[in-house]
C-alpha cells in the first residue's frame, strides 16, 4: 500500500491559492501564473502539464522564490506550507526551506550541477548548508546517496565531476543531492526530458521508489503524458498561465474535459493505436501573456469556441471528486467538444 | 551567363538594403555619447587643420621673458620653459598626432583586411603562413619593438621625418583586425549569396570584391575608428620617451616629455597635452562604440 | 592534470625559443656592420674587437644562434662589452624590482576590482555599478605613462604624501614599501577599471547559469552561491587574460620605472636600448619575454586546476 493511498484523505501539505506572478521583459509585463490555485496532499505525485510558457515552470519557482531576479516576482496569492505562507517567508526563512524541505531537481542535469565542484562536495555542501555535521560524516552521507539513487561505485563516482558522468547518472545524482535532506516535498522539473526512453524509464522509477521510501510528495512538471500516466496520481492541466484542469491520472486519461486536454491526448501516440491513425497536433501558438483579455486564452486554438468564449474566461467549475476544469462547455450537455 | 552573375553580385551588395542604412544612421544618431564623441572629434580636426589661422602665436616663437608664465590672458595654457605658448603647441601638436592616428590607422586597416579577406577566402596555405604570421606579430611586446625600432631610425626622426613612426605603430597594430577580417570571411564565405556566386564560376576577385567586402564595411568602420586612438597611444608614448616626433615639432607626447622637468614647479604643463591625449582618445573610443552599436549588431554592448 | 601540466610546459618553451629567434633575428636584420650597430660609434676598437669575438661574429648566423641559445640555456646571457660584466648579473640585478612591482600593482588591482566586479554584477544598476563602469571607461583612456606622471604631480607634488622617486634605502624594508606605494598604483590602476569589468561580465553570465538556480534551490546560502559557486566559474577567463595582459602590465611598469626614477627591467632595456648596448638589451628581453611566458604558464596551470574541463582538453 503506497503511502498516497494512506494518507489521502488527510489535509494537503502544500495548498496553494491564486498565485500571481509576472516577468517584465522589453515587451511588457508577462503574467506568466495568473491565479493558480491547487493542493498536494501527503505521499502524492502531482503532474503539473502544459506546453512551454504554459507556468507551469513558473509556478514551481514562484513557490520556492527563484523567478530571476529583478525579471521576475510573485505579486499575489498565497502558498500555505504546513501553517506557513511560503509567499511571505523572508529570505533566511526561504532558504531555509529550499532544498532542506521543498528540493527541486531540473531539466538539464548537465547545466544543473556545477562544474567546477566533485560531485560528492556539492551534495555534502548542500547537506552542510541546512544541517551542522563535519565535513567528512557529510562525504559519507553524500556517497550512501550516490548508492541509494543507484549510482554503481558511488565511493569513486562521488569525487567525479559532473561532464564525467553520463547524462542518466548526472540526472541521479540531482536526484541524490534533491533528496539528502529527506524533503516533504521534490519538485521535478522535466526529469526526464533530455534523457533516452530506456534512461527515462530508469530514472522515473528511482524517483517513485524513493517517494515510497521516504513518503515524500513530488509535483512533476513535465510536458509528456507517458511520464504522467507512469508515475503520477493526480494531473493537472496548465495553458497561458491558468489552470485549466485538474482530475486523478485515470480521471484524465479515461475522461478528459477540457478541449486542450483532449487535444493533447489525441497528439500522444499510442500502442493501441490502429496504424495509419494520424497523430493530430493542437494547432496554432500558445497566446502572448502580455495584458492579456478576459477571453479564454484557448479560444483562439479552439475548435468548439462560441461567442461567449471570445467575451469571458471560463470559471472553475468542480467535476466530481477534486476535478475542476475552466470550459464554458463543462456541464453543458449541448455543446459538443468530442471530434 | 553573365547576367545572372551580375545578379547574385547585386543581390549580395542589396543585402543591406536602404531603409536599413536609414536605420542604421538613425541608431548612430540616437547614440549620445556616440555624437557627443563626434562632435568634439570633429572639433579636434578642424583645429587641427586649421591650427595656423586659430592659433595665437607661432608654435616656435621663443619669448624667453615670459617662460613658464602658468596660465594667464595672453596666454591660455601657459608658457613653456622656452617662452613657446602652450595652447599654440597644443594645436599644433593635435596635426601631428591625429595626422599620425589617422594614417596609422588606414595604413594598418588596408593590411589587416587584406591579410584577413585573402586568409580567410583563399584557405590552404596562404591561411597558414599568413595566420601565423599574425601570431607571431602578436607575441612580441609592441613597446619594446618600438624602443628598439625608434632607436634604429634615430637618424630619420632626427632628420624631422614622420614616416618612420607611421611605420612603426603600423608595424604593431594590423593584427587584431586581421584576425577580426578573418572570421568574418570564414563565416561569410559559406554564406548562400557567396557559395552561389562561386557556383556559377565568378571569379574570386569578383566574389571578393563585389559579394565579401561591401558586407565588411561595418565591421572595417567600427576597427578604423578604435584604430585612430590606439595609433594617438602608441605615438604618444614614444614621443614621450623622446624617441618620437623630435623637438621642435610639437606633438602631445613630446611636450609631456619636456613637460615633466618641471612637473613640481608647473604642473599646469603636465595637465594640458595630457587631457588633450585622454579626451581625443576617450571621444575616438565613443564614436567607435556608436558606430558598433549602429551598424554591427552581433557585437552591440547589453 | 601532470599531462596538462607538462604539455603546457612544453607549449612555454617553444614559446620562449620562437620569441629568443625573432629577437636575435630582428637585432641581426639591420644592414651594415654589426658590431658597430650593436655597439654604435662610441665603442672603441678594443672594444669592438672583444664584441666580435664574444659574440662569435665570424661563425655564421645560425651557429651563432646557436651558441647563444645554448649559452641562455646554462643561464650565460653574455658580456656587457661597456662594462665587462655579466649580462645575467646585470639583469639578475634589476629583475627583483621588476617582480615586486609587477605584483605590487597587480596585487592592489586584483584585491579591489574582483570584489568590485563581483558587487557590480550581484547589484547591476546599483550607484556601485555605475560608479565601476565610469572609472573603467576613464581608465582606459588614460596611457600608462599619464598615471605615473599624474599620481606622480597629485601625490606627491601637490599632497607631498609620497615619495617623488627611487626605490627607497636598500637596508629599510618600510622605506622601499613606501616607496613602491606610488608606482604600484600608476601600474594597477588601469587594471582596477579593466578587471572589474571583465569580473562583472562573466559574473552576469554565470550567475543566470542553471546550476546557480539549482544552487538557490537546494537552499545554500547566498555567500556560497556567489563566491563559492559562481566566483570560482567567472574568475576563470580573468586568469587567463591575467595571464595573457601580463605583457601589457610589464609595459607599464617600464614608465612607472622610468618616470618613478625606480631601478628595474623596464628602465634598463630602456636605458640600455638608449645606449645601444644591444648586448644586455638582448638578454633582458629574453628574461622578460621568459617571465611572461612563466605568468601565462601558471595562469594557465590555476585555471586547469580549478576547471577540470580544461584539464582534459589539452
Amino acid at each position: 500500500m503506497s503511502a498516497a493511498q494512506s494518507d489521502g484523505g488527510g489535509a494537503p501539505l502544500l495548498r496553494v491559492d491564486d498565485l500571481r506572478a509576472t516577468y517584465d521583459t522589453e515587451g511588457g509585463v508577462v503574467r506568466a501564473v495568473d491565479g493558480v490555485s491547487f493542493e498536494l496532499r501527503h505521499g502524492e505525485v502531482l503532474a503539473i502539464v502544459g506546453e512551454s510558457g504554459s507556468g507551469k515552470t513558473a509556478t514551481s519557482l514562484a513557490l520556492l522564490d527563484l523567478l530571476p531576479k529583478h525579471i521576475g516576482k510573485v505579486v499575489g496569492g498565497s502558498a500555505e506550507f504546513d501553517g506557513i505562507d511560503l509567499t511571505k517567508l523572508s529570505a533566511a526563512d526561504m532558504r531555509a526551506v529550499r532544498g532542506a524541505r521543498i528540493a527541486m531537481i531540473f531539466q538539464d542535469a548537465l547545466t544543473a550541477l556545477n562544474p567546477v565542484h566533485k560531485v560528492g562536495k556539492q551534495i555534502s555542501e548542500m547537506i552542510r548548508a541546512h544541517q551542522r555535521v563535519p565535513r567528512s560524516q557529510a562525504w559519507e552521507r553524500a556517497v550512501d546517496l550516490l548508492e541509494m539513487v543507484g549510482i554503481p561505485n558511488p565511493r569513486e563516482r562521488a569525487s567525479n565531476y559532473v561532464h564525467e558522468f553520463s547524462g542518466g547518472m548526472r540526472q541521479r545524482a540531482m536526484i541524490a543531492m534533491a533528496i539528502a535532506l529527506e524533503p516533504e516535498i521534490l519538485i521535478a522539473d522535466e526529469p526526464t526530458t533530455a534523457l533516452d526512453v530506456t534512461v527515462q524509464a530508469q530514472v522515473l522509477d528511482v524517483l517513485l521508489g524513493l517517494r515510497e521510501r521516504l513518503g515524500m510528495s513530488i509535483i512533476l512538471i513535465t510536458h509528456d503524458l507517458g511520464v504522467v500516466a507512469r508515475a503520477a496520481d493526480r494531473v493537472m492541466v496548465m495553458y497561458g498561465g491558468r489552470k485549466i484542469e485538474e482530475q486523478t491520472t485515470e480521471g484524465l486519461f479515461a475522461n478528459p474535459q477540457h478541449p486542450y486536454t483532449k487535444g493533447l491526448l489525441r497528439s500522444m501516440p499510442r500502442l493501441d493505436s490502429v496504424i495509419g491513425d494520424r497523430l493530430t497536433q493542437i494547432p496554432g501558438a500558445p497566446p502572448s501573456l502580455v495584458n492579456p483579455s478576459e477571453a479564454c486564452r484557448f479560444a483562439p486554438r479552439c475548435d468548439f469556441a462560441r461567442p461567449i468564449c471570445d467575451e469571458q474566461y471560463p470559471a472553475q467549475v468542480s467535476i466530481g471528486s477534486g476535478s475542476q476544469v475552466a470550459c464554458h462547455a463543462a456541464g453543458d450537455p449541448t455543446w459538443e467538444t468530442n471530434t | 551567363m553573365s547576367a545572372s552573375r551580375s545578379d547574385i553580385a547585386a543581390q549580395a551588395t542589396a543585402a543591406r538594403p536602404f531603409s536599413e542604412r536609414r536605420e542604421k544612421l538613425m541608431l548612430l544618431l540616437a547614440n549620445r555619447q556616440g555624437m557627443v564623441g563626434l562632435v568634439l572629434v570633429l572639433a579636434f580636426f578642424a583645429s587641427a587643420i586649421f591650427a595656423p589661422w586659430l592659433a595665437p602665436y607661432d608654435p616656435n616663437a621663443l619669448d624667453i621673458p615670459v617662460r613658464l608664465s602658468g596660465p594667464t590672458w595672453d596666454h591660455w595654457a601657459g608658457t613653456d620653459s622656452l617662452g613657446r605658448d602652450q595652447f599654440t603647441r597644443l594645436l599644433y601638436g593635435a596635426r601631428v598626432s591625429l595626422g599620425i592616428g589617422v594614417s596609422v590607422a588606414f595604413l594598418s586597416t588596408l593590411i589587416g583586411v587584406t591579410v584577413g579577406v585573402l586568409a580567410g577566402f583563399l584557405g590552404g596555405w596562404v591561411e597558414s603562413v599568413l595566420m601565423r604570421l599574425t601570431d607571431i606579430a602578436l607575441m612580441v611586446p609592441p613597446l619594446i619593438f618600438l624602443i628598439i625600432g625608434a632607436r634604429m631610425m634615430q637618424d630619420k626622426l632626427s632628420g624631422g621625418a614622420i614616416w618612420p613612426l607611421i611605420f612603426l605603430v603600423t608595424v604593431v597594430s594590423w593584427m587584431t583586425i586581421a584576425r577580426v577580417i578573418r572570421g568574418q570571411v570564414l563565416a561569410l564565405r559559406e554564406r548562400e549569396f557567396v557559395e552561389a556566386a562561386r557556383a556559377l564560376g565568378a571569379k574570386k576577385r569578383r566574389i571578393i570584391g563585389r559579394a565579401i567586402l561591401p558586407n565588411l564595411i561595418g565591421i572595417i568602420t567600427v576597427n578604423l575608428t578604435i584604430a585612430v586612438a590606439g595609433a594617438i597611444l602608441l605615438e604618444s608614448t614614444l614621443s614621450f620617451l623622446g624617441l618620437g616626433v623630435q623637438v621642435p615639432t610639437p606633438t602631445w607626447g613630446n611636450m609631456l616629455d619636456s613637460a615633466k622637468s618641471f612637473i613640481e614647479t608647473e604642473p599646469y604643463l603636465v595637465w594640458f597635452p595630457g587631457l588633450a591625449i585622454v579626451i581625443t582618445v576617450l571621444c575616438v573610443n565613443f564614436v567607435g562604440d556608436g558606430l558598433r552599436d549602429a551598424l554591427d549588431p552581433t557585437q552591440r554592448k547589453t | 592534470m601532470w599531462i596538462y601540466a607538462l604539455k603546457r610546459c612544453g607549449l612555454a618553451v617553444v614559446i620562449v625559443f620562437c620569441a629568443l629567434a625573432a629577437l636575435f633575428a630582428l637585432l641581426h636584420m639591420i644592414p651594415g656592420d654589426p658590431v658597430s650597430i650593436a655597439l654604435g660609434p662610441r665603442a672603441t676598437p678594443e672594444v669592438q674587437a672583444r664584441y666580435a669575438e664574444k659574440m662569435h661574429l665570424d661563425e655564421p648566423l645560425v651557429v651563432q644562434f646557436g651558441i647563444f641559445v645554448g649559452n641562455a640555456i646554462t643561464g650565460d646571457l653574455g658580456m656587457d662589452v661597456f662594462s665587462e660584466r655579466s649580462v645575467t648579473l646585470i639583469v639578475l640585478d634589476q629583475l627583483p624590482f621588476t617582480i615586486v612591482l609587477a605584483l605590487a600593482g597587480l596585487g592592489w588591482a586584483v584585491i579591489l576590482g574582483i570584489p568590485l566586479g563581483c558587487l557590480s554584477a550581484v547589484r547591476p544598476n546599483s550607484w556601485l555599478d555605475r560608479v565601476t563602469g565610469l572609472v573603467s571607461v576613464g581608465t582606459i583612456a588614460v596611457p600608462s605613462f599619464l598615471v605615473s606622471i599624474w599620481s606622480l604631480l597629485v601625490f606627491s607634488v601637490m599632497l607631498g604624501w609620497l615619495p617623488v622617486l627611487g626605490a627607497g634605502d636598500p637596508g629599510d624594508l618600510g622605506d622601499q614599501i613606501y616607496h613602491l606605494i606610488l608606482p604600484a598604483f600608476a601600474v594597477g590602476l588601469g587594471w582596477v577599471g579593466y578587471l572589474a569589468r571583465l569580473v562583472r561580465a562573466s559574473m552576469l553570465e554565470v550567475m543566470g547559469e542553471n546550476y546557480i538556480r539549482a544552487a538557490w534551490a537546494f537552499g545554500l546560502p547566498r555567500r556560497t552561491v556567489v563566491y563559492r559557486y559562481a566566483l570560482k566559474v567567472a574568475i576563470l577567463p580573468t586568469i587567463t587574460l591575467i595571464g595573457i595582459g601580463f605583457g601589457n602590465l610589464l609595459s607599464g611598469t617600464v614608465f612607472a620605472e622610468i618616470i618613478f626614477s625606480r631601478p628595474g627591467l623596464g628602465k634598463l632595456i630602456f636605458d640600455m636600448v638608449m645606449n645601444r648596448n644591444f648586448p644586455v638589451v638582448q638578454g633582458a628581453v629574453l628574461v622578460t619575454a621568459a617571465l611572461y611566458v612563466v605568468v601565462a604558464l601558471v595562469a594557465d596551470l590555476v585555471v586547469a586546476w580549478t576547471d577540470p574541463r580544461v584539464r582534459e582538453s589539452l
